[in-house]
């Protein structure tokens, strides 16, 4: 047998080509009585998170009304789930999370040291002492 | 036709009910409340819905049909289904491609309340994908040996990528029997946005699901791989043909050019990591043969380049291969066998990984691009050893 394959999977790139957006699905939670819900109420009432809605059509919406503190679930691609405790807040302050959750990747969010990440090689290749002329290289 | 991609769910616990609900699926599938019983197991009868094939003619096959009525999902239905809607602007789809059409994609029950589900267009989806996949991979790699060249197709349209797929989709698998459904008050519609693969009946299981346990199903049996026990799930399965199926439907409402785009943004844009799908049994030997079926005059020469000294403290070689004056390869390695067989595998893999250009330096046209032209690259075929 001269070559034999190795079986691998290939690996995703999301963006190059197509991009889909890695928040599927929002649960908006609410409270019909409570006052830490009355931003949230008042963005469902006057109409701001339905225009959020339709401006982002590939979210899937679901609004439940639940007593507590209101919650915003976000339900990523990679099966994680983000939830967001908006109590107390703003309408306007609502939907900036709202805005900001539902672009993110769901990925845990770290510092990254370095100045390049990629899943490719470096096209230029690691340097190497030993490919320069033998005059030119290093001596001990 | 108003698209709703919002739904608005009231919260009822199924367990704060009094009656406990047992689906009874005669005729119309309606479920019905029964007060005394107590269990969940209730198993459902009359399920199964024989399939006979009735023919005017025995010979004439055209006159062939079997007794299952299916039909398509009314576009007004599908487009109260918030998921559906939204997993249609989520794959950017051209508004020609029907809701109903993307929900049958997702239908893999064969008796799903009689509606259709994406037998023939997985069937369609693959073929053309199959067909773009191999294509590309034969013009981009037109010296990638046969083996390779089935496991590369298969990491770009395999089950497990198209499953991968498919989470990234944001696609959800319906898991909730209609018991479930009934009881918590959800709307009929959210299910046809959802992967319907679960039967009806395996949704009330007899007994309790043990931790750590997973038995096996006879399809996922035939796909064990006993060396390295892995299985192809069922789950696996259903999202991979749902895949495949909302390829097929793009197909039948837009067209091949917008089926061959979205094959290149969706699956052709992953990176296919060929450079690591090679293994050999014996490299040197295979270099050699392969030279001499490229009729190259010079003997093949694998040479020192560089070494820091035998006696330094991690020995590092470099060590090249020549054919006359043309160096085929190099490779680096901590003992002079290391780098010997880097560098062999290296000139191995500039051959078989090598990918044409044209005279502007950019990647050849496909045959299914326009104004292609054949540029003749039959290779010399697979090396024997």
């Amino acid at each position: 047998m001269p070559v034999k394959a190795i079986a691998r999977t290939s690996i995703a790139r999301n963006g190059v080509g197509a991009f889909v957006p890695s928040c599927h699905r929002v649960s908006i939670q609410y409270c019909n009585w409570g006052g830490s819900s009355t931003g949230l109420r008042q963005a469902l009432k006057t109409g701001k998170i339905d225009k959020f809605a339709g401006e982002t059509q590939y979210i899937f919406y679901e609004v439940t009304k639940k007593p507590g503190h209101p919650i915003l679930k976000f339900h990523y691609s990679n099966d994680t789930v983000q939830e967001v405790s908006v109590a107390n807040l703003k309408a306007e302050e609502i939907l900036d999370k709202l805005d900001h959750y539902s672009q993110r990747s769901g990925n845990k969010l770290i510092k990254f040291n370095h100045k390049v990440m990629s899943v490719n090689d470096s096209v230029r290749g690691i340097w190497s002492p030993l490919h320069l002329p033998k005059t030119h290289r290093h001596k001990i | 036709m108003l698209r709703r991609s919002i739904v608005r769910v009231s919260q009822v616990k199924p367990n704060l009910l009094t009656g406990i609900c047992k689906p009874v699926l005669n005729t119309k599938n309606i479920i019905t409340i029964i007060n005394s019983s107590r269990s969940y197991s209730t198993k459902l009868s009359n399920y199964e819905v024989p399939v006979e094939a009735k023919y005017d003619n025995i010979q004439d096959y055209g006159s062939y049909k079997h007794n299952i009525f299916t039909h398509r999902l009314p576009e007004s239905s599908a487009s109260q289904s918030p998921p559906l809607v939204a997993l249609h602007a989520r794959l950017n789809l051209p508004s020609s491609y029907s809701l109903s059409t993307l929900s049958q994609a997702l239908n893999l029950n064969r008796y799903d309340d009689g509606l259709a589900n994406n037998f023939g267009l997985n069937v369609l989806g693959k073929n053309m994908l199959s067909y773009y996949v191999n294509e590309w991979l034969l013009i981009r790699y037109p010296r990638l040996p046969m083996p390779v060249h089935n496991v590369a197709v298969n990491a770009l349209m395999g089950p497990q990528v198209m499953y991968e797929i498919g989470k990234q989709w944001g696609i959800e698998v319906d898991k909730s029997s209609k018991l479930d459904k009934f009881l918590s008050q959800e709307s009929q519609f959210l299910k046809y946005g959802r992967l319907r693969f679960i039967e009806e009946e395996s949704k009330y299981p007899d007994k309790p699901a043990e931790t750590g346990i997973y038995e096996l199903t006879n399809e996922e049996v035939k796909s064990l791989d006993k060396q390295n026990s892995t299985f192809i799930s069922e789950e696996v399965n259903a999202y991979s043909s749902a895949v495949i199926a909302i390829i097929g439907g793009l197909y039948t409402h837009a067209g091949e050019e917008a089926t061959k785009e979205f094959i290149n943004n969706h699956i052709l844009s992953r990176k296919l990591p060929l450079e690591n799908m090679f293994e050999f049994s014996q490299p040197t030997r295979e270099l050699v043969r392969l030279c001499d079926k490229l009729q190259f005059e010079d003997p093949i020469d694998i040479r020192l380049i560089a070494e820091t000294g035998r006696l330094s403290a991690h020995a590092i070689y470099v060590a090249g291969v020549f054919c006359g004056v043309e160096k085929l390869g190099e490779g680096v390695g901590s003992s002079l066998a290391e780098a010997r067989t880097r560098a062999v595998i290296n000139s191995l893999m500039g051959y078989y990984l090598y990918s044409p250009i044209d005279n502007e330096g950019n990647e050849v046209k496909l045959p299914s691009d326009e104004e292609y032209k054949f540029d003749g690259i039959i290779g010399p075929g697979d090396i024997a050893i």
